[in-house]
């Protein structure tokens, strides 16, 4: 009888988990942390036992859960420390993670967004945020909704690129908004220009590298006295791609930009005469550079990468920079707020909507990060005081501090850095026929391809370069010529 | 009646208690193979949100990954330059692994040396296994990246910063090392297990007959490890040839150039890339076709034959 039944279990257990698996279709499987008092703590995945035979009614758990897709918590930070306590009750907030790596992410946000409809009410995804580099593809996807239908009409104070990038190519119709806004500057480091500019005034700096020419003119000098003019030869890269006047895929046939090709160019040059270095973006090679005795002169990035990602130079040298325009206005990232189709909470989402783009306090309070404190009443300062300012997408609360005298970022040795990229965001251009559903490949893969053929060791040609990078298109999208 | 009904009773049980894993082989491993070799004759990817195919498409996967002009190769046979690239990979990894876990195997197991402490050796030896590739790999990058420890030791020593994931020599020998330093524990616990398993009485026979450690070696132990020796190096290549996450994490997607790409990293960039099941699912088979050529072409150079090994196994 023993047996009987052990063996009975056995069988069973087996059965069992392959049904549990053959869910997995519809489960989720990455990490979603429920939002409690604090932001990343307590990831617990929800794998395998989210069953979804049963199809989805207007039953018990619908609109219980907020379920929110995402990358990274940047935005699950904002969202706890200025928002939790304005969620209904009886409904919890579920953060959905996969990281952006890749295409990672939006393999798994389109698993699940395909599956949304029929999803039950606490595995359905309610809002999913995009970056720009794939915002075009969920954009014009029948998966997001339009912000109309869920009670999103006021974006007068939105910049303008900020609201293009996120409206669908035909119809016009708005799917998307975002609560922060990217313009990408050049963030230099004082001490160095003093050297090597004789001044660290800001104005004094952005007029000598108003151009690419004076830029590049301005690099020869840094070498002359021992420095980098950037740390990576890929810092240019989105300021160079951003103001393309053509797209990379005309008729699905890849061909490389005028744009690109200038930003190639001079990274050659800029490698060749040691102005630069070859290693990635994101590399430790470039963090090194940010220490006290970094040597480059020049990085690229919005506020939140001088906010957020440049840590290192926060701890051991905070008031040696300072953001100037530089030779083109760009962006670089962004994160958009979009509705999912099949959601069950659509007024709330269009509530969180409308505070992350209209609601001038959670505004503020997202252009002084750090100065959270002042605002908090209801006794959360700590969680909030660690959280890191962003540029907001706002243009009224943008205009106050750009033209409050007192406004300053001690990292940026108080300097007005919303005066300065306010000027910038109000020059970005969106121009959608410029963007394609693959602009993540194009602006990582592609430069980091023909980064390999400038790497003085690396025995890669320009023409192998070319090569290896058709070959990675040809995993992207079978269909794209060239 | 009650006798017959007992013996079928037992039948029953047996099927029963070999039923998970045929159930478990056949959902987790036979259909996908089925399926892998059903889609490799397909048209089937993802295009943004949408779905192409599946569209039978006969042989075409299998034309275009060698069709030099096709839109997979640029002038070249990708495929057989990323087996190329792993199989020049795990050589250099695979054959001092197997030398020094030879080495290793009879100095443990060797009755005159009587090495002290062979536990805590075995255990030793044996723990690089348990650490992920994943995470060796991330270790080694560390290691050995331009301002990695490594560098910082030649600097200061007044050399010049190598950069040792830009030359395909270098980026080859970390994988290779990687691979070298997690498997060798492995090959000698099994290498010793088959060295004890040979008669002991053949060793001390032939230490009678006044032969020397090198005679004992090449002439007993060598031909009697020859079943386990070939089992270690099929095991090996079949997982040499999927090698697939210390490349791809250490060398960032095959750097430089696409010199240190696999074959499942190729895979890798299809699935990943498009879903395209079809192309991968090509790419699969061959994989399976070149590891079922590479095993038998390893039975044969090591002169291993059923026969053989039925006469070394009754000789131990």
């Amino acid at each position: 009888m023993k047996k009987r039944i052990l063996a009975a279990l056995v069988a069973s257990a087996a059965v069992l988990s392959l049904a549990g698996c053959n869910n997995g279709g519809n489960s989720t499987s990455g990490n979603t942390s429920t939002s409690g008092n604090t932001s990343t703590s307590g990831n617990t995945s929800t794998s395998g036992n989210t069953s979804t035979d049963t199809p989805a009614s207007a039953g018990d758990n619908s609109g219980k859960k907020l379920r929110i897709a995402c990358w990274n918590y940047e935005f699950a930070e904002y969202f706890n420390a200025f928002y939790q306590d304005k969620i209904p009750a009886g409904i919890t907030v579920e953060w959905v993670q996969f990281p952006n790596e890749g295409k990672n992410y939006q393999d798994n946000l389109d698993r699940l967004l395909k599956a949304n409809e029929s999803a039950s009410g606490d595995d359905k995804i309610d809002m999913f945020l995009a970056e720009a580099d794939y915002i075009k593809k969920y954009v014009n996807s029948d998966f997001s909704l339009d912000v109309k239908s869920v009670g999103v009409t006021d974006t007068s104070n939105s910049y303008q690129y900020v609201l293009d990038a996120a409206t669908t190519d035909s119809g016009n119709v708005l799917k998307g908004v975002s609560f922060q806004g990217c313009p990408g500057a050049v963030i230099v480091r004082k001490s160095i220009a003093k050297t090597v500019l004789g001044t660290d005034d800001p104005a004094q700096i952005q007029s000598k590298i108003d151009s690419w020419d004076k830029f590049n003119a301005v690099a020869k000098d840094a070498k002359a006295a021992g420095y980098l003019m950037t740390p990576s030869a890929l810092e240019t890269y989105r300021a160079f791609a951003n103001n393309a006047t053509t797209s990379y895929l005309n008729d699905n046939k890849f061909a490389p930009t005028e744009a690109f090709n200038s930003w190639y160019a001079q990274a050659k040059d800029f490698v060749d005469n040691g102005y630069t270095l070859t290693c990635k973006l994101w590399a430790d090679e470039k963090t090194n550079e940010m220490r006290k005795d970094g040597k480059a002169m020049c990085f690229f990035g919005p506020s939140w990468y001088y906010n957020f990602s440049m840590s290192t130079a926060q701890q051991e040298c905070p008031g040696d920079w300072c953001v100037v325009q530089g030779p083109a206005a760009y962006f670089w990232g962004g994160t958009w707020m979009l509705a999912a189709k099949g959601t069950d909470n659509t007024e709330l989402v269009g509530q969180v909507m409308n505070a992350f783009t209209n609601d001038a306090e959670v505004m503020e309070k997202l252009l002084l990060g750090k100065g959270i404190k002042e605002f908090s009443t209801d006794g959360k300062p700590t969680d909030a005081d660690k959280f890191n300012p962003a540029f907001p997408n706002n243009k009224a609360i943008v205009k106050k501090y750009a033209d409050d005298a007192s406004y300053g970022n001690e990292f940026l040795g108080g300097q007005n850095d919303i005066a300065m990229m306010s000027g910038i965001a109000d020059n970005i251009k969106w121009i959608k026929e410029n963007h394609t559903v693959y602009d993540q490949t194009f602006n990582e893969a592609l430069p980091e391809a023909m980064l390999e053929s400038l790497k003085k060791d690396s025995g890669v040609t320009e023409e192998q370069a070319w090569n290896n990078f058709y070959k990675t298109l040809a995993g992207v999208d079978p269909s794209i010529t060239h | 009646m009650n006798k017959k009904h007992k013996s079928v009773s037992y039948a029953k049980w047996g099927y029963i208690f070999i039923a998970p894993f045929f159930i478990v082989y056949i959902v987790f491993s036979l259909i996908p193979l089925i399926s892998t070799f059903t889609y490799s004759f397909f048209e089937y990817y993802e295009r943004g949100l949408d779905v192409v195919g599946p569209n039978f498409v006969g042989f075409k996967n299998y034309a275009d990954l060698f069709d030099p002009s096709s839109y997979i190769n640029n002038g070249e046979i990708s495929i057989l330059t990323y087996a190329g690239n792993t199989m020049i990979m795990w050589i250099m990894g695979a054959i001092p692994q197997l030398l020094f876990s030879l080495m290793l195997a009879v100095i443990f197991t060797s009755a005159r040396l009587r090495i002290k402490g062979q536990r805590f050796f075995k255990t030793v030896i044996y723990m690089p296994n348990l650490i992920m590739a994943a995470a060796f790999a991330m270790l080694f990058f560390a290691l050995f990246n331009t301002v990695g420890p490594v560098n910082q030791i030649i600097t200061s020593m007044g050399g010049e910063t190598v950069r040792f994931f830009d030359m395909t020599v270098s980026a080859r020998t970390l994988v290779a090392a990687i691979n070298f330093i997690m498997w060798f524990g492995n090959t000698t616990i099994l290498l010793m297990a088959g060295i004890m398993g040979i008669d002991q009485s053949l060793f001390e026979a032939a230490a009678i007959d006044g032969a020397t450690s090198w005679q004992v070696f090449y002439k007993i132990t060598i031909p009697l490890l020859m079943p386990i020796m070939v089992y270690v190096a099929i095991t090996s290549l079949i997982g040499g040839l999927q090698m697939f996450d210390v490349p791809q994490i250490l060398t960032n997607r095959g750097e430089p150039g696409n010199s240190c790409k696999t074959l499942i990293m190729f895979l890798n960039d299809y699935i990943s890339g498009s879903k395209n099941y079809g192309v991968s699912g090509a790419i699969s088979v061959l994989v399976f076709i070149i590891t079922g050529v590479l095993s038998i072409f390893v039975f044969k150079t090591m002169g291993w034959s059923g026969k053989k090994s039925k006469k070394s196994k009754k000789g131990v």
